[in-house]
């Protein structure tokens, strides 16, 4: 896996199943983003092959805050999420445009941002941006969730509260799939771990 | 006032309100998702480009409306492919496409044979007096394609305007939401040529939106808010135009500029405002 035609991963031999919660670690650069990449399809597969089982897939990336120019408020942007869910027919339909609003406040209470709804984007901090993007991920009712440093910036409270929504997810049938730097943070909901050093993927010990 | 009515006793001067209302309603709803995007000057760019177009159809005899849409369509299209291709240089690419617009514009316009009637003026500056009927209705037609294309994708307009990246990640159809937004502006640019000129059109686009995103908290309202400051903007610009002899296009944008200005003081009153509030409150909470 990698980019141009210049693999920064080799011989990654690995599959994240439903109800599994698997944490990706490694140092900086080591090419932990670039595997999330390759499943999304923004990285290249430059040998072997890479199947995605599902087309609902949620996810977080890893960015310090979403800037918009244009204010936009946090409902607006998580209620993104909703889209592949729905079309321009679909959204005709007030039982539809009723089912996704109720989906964007559930995901919202979920992640501790019920209040923030109206808030513009711009008004939070780095650390509730990024919940409010895990949230943007949750409305998708995705069948595999991957994230990308989902914690960094995000106090302890609410790491802990966003364990507990990734293990419930992984309950529920979701197979995760987390780039992190702080795998203890997430300890909760983690049940397998994959180390990236040297430009391959090895499994860590329990 | 009594001067200022009379203009609507002209059959030239009620279609020149009229395609400045269409106009006025129609560039800033593009224009909030090209700010969104940072390409506010795009449109200014695809100006550029619509000029040959517009020689081209003097040169074949053909309506340079036509032409000049061909033209910054190609153009938009070409943009964006060289955008999403991540090309270096990308930004060289583009200046090659602008620049080799408006000079080819301007070469071909002076190979028309001799007595041919160019109207090069009219076509940077706007010339909105000289509105046929025609006109009028071609205007209507794509101002009503620009509003129900962007009403019914706004959603999936503004999940790529705002995070093109994860847009992509969940599937959405990028690729086609960022021509379908090039060729919008496209159509805009032409639909505006006559009313503020290839020169200012990206001020009609822009300026709207940027006063709009001064008052207002959220992505929904800046759209509204940002027609509606454009309504106002080309309705006065032609009005307050033909009563002073101003030129109809400058005269738009700088009543599009007011309403900027304005909005930037409505806007840091109001913030004012409401930091005084706050501090009243924790100082009201601070006390034993």
């Amino acid at each position: 896996m990698g980019y141009a035609g210049r693999p920064l991963l080799r011989d990654v031999d690995i599959a994240v199943h439903r109800c599994e919660c698997v944490a990706v670690t490694g140092a900086n650069g080591s090419g932990k983003t670039t595997l999330l990449r390759a499943v999304l399809g923004a990285a290249q597969v430059l040998g072997g092959s890479l199947e995605v089982s599902t087309p609902r897939v949620g996810y977080v990336p890893q960015r310090d805050s979403l800037a918009s120019v244009v204010p936009a408020t946090v409902g607006e942007v998580v209620a993104v999420g909703r889209l592949p869910l729905t079309d321009p027919l679909r959204r005709l339909r007030p039982s539809a445009r009723r089912a996704d609003r109720e989906a964007v406040a559930a995901a919202l209470d979920l992640v501790g941002l019920a209040d923030r709804a109206r808030t513009p984007m711009a008004q939070l901090s780095g650390g509730q941006q990024r919940r409010a993007l895990v949230a943007r991920a949750l409305v998708a009712e995705p069948e595999l969730l991957l994230l990308d440093e989902p914690t960094a910036g995000v106090d302890a409270r609410h790491q802990r509260v966003l364990a507990e929504v990734l293990d419930r997810m992984r309950r529920a049938g979701v197979a995760v799939l987390v780039v992190t730097h702080e795998p203890a943070a997430l300890a909760g909901a983690i049940t397998r771990s994959l180390a990236v050093a040297d430009g391959r993927v090895g499994t860590v010990a329990a | 006032m009594s001067d200022l009515l009379t203009v609507l006793d002209y059959d030239f001067m009620r279609r020149a309100l009229l395609a400045a209302a269409l106009v006025g309603v129609a560039a800033p709803l593009v224009g909030t998702f090209l700010v969104q995007r940072g390409l506010s000057l795009v449109g200014d760019g695809l100006g550029h480009v619509a000029l040959a177009g517009v020689a081209a159809g003097v040169l074949t005899g053909t309506a340079p409306r036509w032409t000049a849409l061909v033209a910054a369509v190609g153009a938009a299209l070409l943009v964006e492919a060289v955008r999403t291709r991540g090309r270096t240089g990308g930004d060289v690419a583009l200046a090659v496409v602008f620049y080799g617009g408006i000079a080819g514009g301007v070469v071909l316009m002076s190979l028309a044979p001799a007595g041919t009637t160019t109207n090069l003026e009219g076509y940077l500056f706007g010339a909105i007096t000289t509105t046929s009927p025609g006109d009028v209705r071609v205007f209507a037609v794509l101002a009503a394609v620009l509003l129900v294309v962007v009403t019914v994708l706004r959603p999936w307009l503004f999940a790529v305007a705002v995070d093109e990246e994860h847009a992509r990640a969940a599937g959405l159809p990028t690729r086609a939401l960022t021509s379908a937004l090039a060729v919008l502006t496209a159509v805009t640019v032409v639909l505006s040529m006559r009313t503020v000129g290839l020169l200012l059109i990206s001020a009609l686009m822009v300026l709207p939106v940027a006063a709009a995103q001064r008052v207002c908290r959220s992505f929904g309202p800046v759209v509204v808010a940002g027609s509606a400051v454009g309504l106002v903007a080309s309705v006065g610009g032609v009005t307050v135009s033909a009563a002073a002899g101003t030129p109809s296009g400058g005269t738009i944008v700088l009543l599009a500029l007011a309403a900027f200005a304005l909005a930037v003081l409505v806007g840091g009153l109001r913030r004012r405002g409401l930091s005084r509030s706050w501090a009243g409150t924790a100082t009201r909470g601070a006390r034993p």
